[in-house]
């Protein structure tokens, strides 16, 4: 160990007294510097992964359809969930949500409640996991074959005045806008956690479908939680890549068609009407029959090629069927057209090609995918008037952003289907803004308390070294050098830093332990959700640990190094006449 | 006396043979067909339209609207005009399309059949003219025979059809309904609304019929919520007039600028 090190712990020890106060401020510093910054870190960890995780999940695809009516429904869920698994890493959790908002009637008493549909598989969830049950069991919910079973929070029983037993009829829409009701028995009731969980209850999934009038392979929306999000801001990149791979293609349909004279098979392609695409393809078809301008009242209107038309025995003004097997019903959809207009063709891909008004896809495509589904190049100088499997909208910065898309989107007449990748940026900004504000917050009021702090603690600095100008001098006459001076000064500074970092880190780390068994009972009030089952959450994470340390030592060394600095610039005489 | 019996047999044949059929249930379809030539107006009609909704929880609300319509287009319009909050709001259907304004904002909003009107229970969807042919058929009972009955209704012992019927297509509020109708003129005068499941979720009345111009128009209607009892409904008619409405009514300009 070198002499000025020796002499720096020396000192340590010499004025006790003095570095302990000195060393208790320091502590203290840390202590309330590592305690703020675990607290932040656990409300954006209760925000992140746990408040949003339920709430919006990290990314999720989102369908609505317009045909007659406005719905949000994923109609071939395992296809998305597959692109979202190719193209996403680092997914932690994937699911397919099915639910909606229903009015519940308990034992004299109703509430709104969003029900949502679980699975068996889900019994293995941390989420379930970790509920505390009042009565009954999740098990008795999800694994029940013989009644409509319902899992309610203690809240919501007791605004609905029931107990583990009793029953809760519901009333909500399906999917399609059909008025639908049911009588569920309450089999699992757990305790609250939270003002925002407690609106929830679940049954079983495939119930939930037949409620809602859901197939098999539809769905919500779908929902994407990543592993241990550290970074909340890489979603964003997530979810350009998903929305980079969810392209769509043109929507076709396969089908067999029948006239009085004859059938054959065609693919179908869905013309728009507006006047843009309509001028895009009456300047591509050669006519040969028919007016190509009555498509757009003709909502049941085909264009069919001459020579299609003569292995059918039809001229425009005849009708014909069409029927085509959907990829995920028995029973065959059928429909009639009428033939407006024949085109020629020099192109092999159109010869077993028709292109029908977009209503007919309108009121089958969509609800109905077919099995067989034809391939159409999007480069084709047709596509950009052709229907598409659906719309991607673009992607939006923010809530503020993705509020504007839907609002610019529900003024516009458009119909067919739109997707849209969202994360939790846009869909609860809201509550990240929240989370910004709450952590700027406590480090505004940590700052302020600790300049407060550092300001003692500079002077206490200050004050010791001017105090021991007349050592420097006796130090500096006997043959130590400036520099040496300072580095006495720094490293014993430097050492009573770290010690008091360790025990302000010691500290800090019981009083985690100390304020997290305090429970909080604040009711109905939305900082619930920032409580863990009423308790505080701290995550004390490394870095911010080694940043506190950093800060300190820092503050510590420069008041140490410019006041030693400026005492060893003294002369010699003048630092041994000092006398304070 | 032989002459007497031989006209009471013959009397008695031909009761038999053409009785049945004059005394025959109406077809299933017959009704529906009737009923919506009964609801479709041939002309427009302007109406004031107050509906008093009550809910045990939320004490009784008054909405006023004026509702124009024009069934041979499809399109209507609503302009609220009470109470204060709800004041120059609107709804349009030009046929194809519905929206919602918002005078505040001053935008228009593509809406679905299932957006309320006024935050009552009152939906897009059931101002929407729809034929019953197109959207129900008659439900037929486990003989195969369609369920219509006759019936009399109320302590006025109005002589009615009760049919049942079921719905054809999905995107129709409520999949079974019962319906009753006088026998003369197939006025509605009462229905009765079933969920999905089979759960009887309404019951309305359709009273105070008035004629004019030619059509019966109920002037007074009433919704109680089954499922939620205490829930309940009024809607009151007054000021309706035939009379034809230019075609810029039914438009977003229009509503802009009544809404002013």
């Amino acid at each position: 160990m070198s002499v000025v090190t020796k002499i720096s712990f020396r000192n340590l020890i010499r004025q006790r007294r003095r570095n302990i106060l000195l060393g208790i401020c320091m502590a203290v510093s840390m202590c309330i510097l590592i305690l703020v910054f675990a607290f932040t870190s656990g409300i954006t960890d209760i925000l992140f992964n746990k408040v949003l995780v339920y709430m919006s999940g990290h990314i999720r695809i989102e369908m609505t359809e317009n045909t007659n009516s406005f719905k949000q429904i994923i109609r071939e869920t395992d296809r998305f969930m597959r692109i979202a698994e190719e193209t996403v890493d680092g997914i932690g959790e994937i699911y397919s949500e099915v639910g909606s908002f229903v009015r519940c009637l308990g034992n004299g008493k109703t509430s709104n409640v969003v029900l949502i549909g679980m699975s068996s598989d889900d019994l293995d969830d941390p989420f379930l996991q970790q509920m505390k049950m009042v009565e009954g069991s999740v098990e008795d919910v999800l694994l029940n074959t013989e009644e409509d079973a319902i899992f309610l929070f203690q809240q919501t029983a007791d605004d609905l005045n029931v107990k583990l037993g009793d029953t809760v009829k519901v009333r909500l829409n399906t999917f399609s806008g059909q008025v639908q009701s049911a009588v569920l028995t309450v089999r699992a009731i757990a305790e609250s956690q939270s003002m925002f969980m407690d609106m929830v209850s679940f049954m079983r999934e495939d119930k939930c479908r037949e409620l809602l009038n859901m197939r098999e392979q539809e769905s919500i929306g779908i929902v994407m939680n990543m592993k241990n999000l550290e970074n909340p801001m890489s979603v964003i990149e997530k979810a350009n890549k998903l929305h980079a791979a969810l392209k769509p293609d043109i929507a076709g349909i396969t089908a067999g068609v029948t006239s009085l004279n004859g059938e054959s098979e065609l693919d179908l392609l869905a013309l728009l009407t507006d006047d843009e695409s309509m001028a895009i393809y009456t300047d591509y078809f050669t006519v040969t029959a028919g007016d190509i301008a009555q498509l757009k009242d003709e909502k049941t209107g085909i264009l069919l090629g001459e020579q299609k038309a003569q292995e059918l025995g039809v001229v425009p003004g005849d009708t014909l069927s069409f029927s085509y097997r959907p990829r995920f019903d028995q029973t065959d959809r059928a429909d009639e057209l009428k033939v407006v207009a024949l085109f020629s063709t020099n192109s092999p891909e159109l010869n077993n090609t028709a292109f029908v008004h977009e209503e007919v896809f309108y009121n089958n495509y969509f609800s109905y995918l077919p099995e067989l589904e034809p391939k159409f190049a999007e480069e084709h100088p047709l596509a950009p008037a052709l229907v598409l499997q659906y719309i991607l909208l673009d992607r939006s910065a923010d809530s503020d952003a993705y509020m504007k898309k839907y609002q610019d989107l529900r003024k516009g007449e458009w119909k067919g289907a739109v997707v849209d990748v969202q994360t939790m940026y846009e869909t609860a900004s809201m509550i990240i803004s929240l989370q910004y504000v709450l952590n700027f917050i406590g480090m505004a009021a940590v700052f302020i308390l600790f300049a407060v702090i550092l300001i003692g603690v500079i002077n206490t600095l200050r004050m010791t070294i001017r105090e021991r100008t007349r050592e420097i001098g006796t130090n500096r006459a006997i043959g130590m050098q400036r520099a040496d001076i300072v580095n006495t000064f720094v490293s014993e500074i430097f050492f009573l830093a770290v010690i008091s970092c360790v025990v302000g880190l010691i500290i800090a780390l019981g009083l985690m332990q100390l304020f997290s068994l305090f429970v909080f009972d604040l009711g109905k009030n939305p900082l619930t959700m920032l409580l863990v089952d009423g308790h505080l959450h701290f995550v004390p994470r490394i870095s911010l640990i080694l940043l506190s340390c950093y800060i300190i030592t820092c503050i510590s060394f420069c008041i140490a190094f410019f006041t030693s600095r400026r005492a060893s610039k003294m002369s010699v005489a003048e630092a041994l006449r000092h006398y304070e | 006396m032989k002459k007497l019996y031989k006209r009471i047999a013959i009397k008695l044949i031909f009761s038999f043979l053409f009785g049945s059929t004059l005394w025959a249930l109406p077809a299933g379809s017959q009704i529906l067909a009737a009923i919506d030539e009964q609801q479709e107006m041939s002309e427009d009609i302007t109406a004031k339209v107050k509906i008093t909704q009550q809910k045990p929880d939320q004490g009784v609300r008054i909405l006023e609207c004026v509702f124009y319509r024009r069934d041979r287009d499809d399109a209507f319009l609503i302009v609220m005009t009470a109470p204060d909050n709800e004041k120059g709001n609107g709804y349009l259907s030009d046929g194809d399309n519905m929206y919602m304004y918002r005078r505040n904002t001053r935008t228009f909003q593509h809406v679905g059949r299932n957006e309320n009107i006024g935050g009552s229970d009152a939906s897009m969807g059931d101002m929407e003219q729809r034929k019953y042919t197109e959207l129900y058929h008659v439900a037929k009972d486990a003989s195969g025979k369609e369920i219509i009955v006759e019936e009399t209704l109320g302590s006025a012992k109005i002589p009615v059809y009760r049919v049942e019927v079921i719905a054809k297509v999905s995107d129709v509020k409520y999949p079974k309904m019962v319906i009753w109708l006088t026998r003369d003129k197939f006025l509605v005068l009462k229905t009765d609304s079933y969920s999905l499941s089979g759960t009887l979720m309404e019951t309305a009345y359709f009273t105070q019929y008035t004629v004019i111009q030619g059509r019966y128009i109920p002037l007074w209607q009433k919704f109680i919520d089954r499922f939620e009892e205490g829930n309940m409904s009024v809607v009151e008619l007054s000021g309706i007039s035939l009379n034809r409405i230019d075609n810029y009514v039914f438009t977003k300009p229009y509503l802009e600028n009544l809404s002013k």
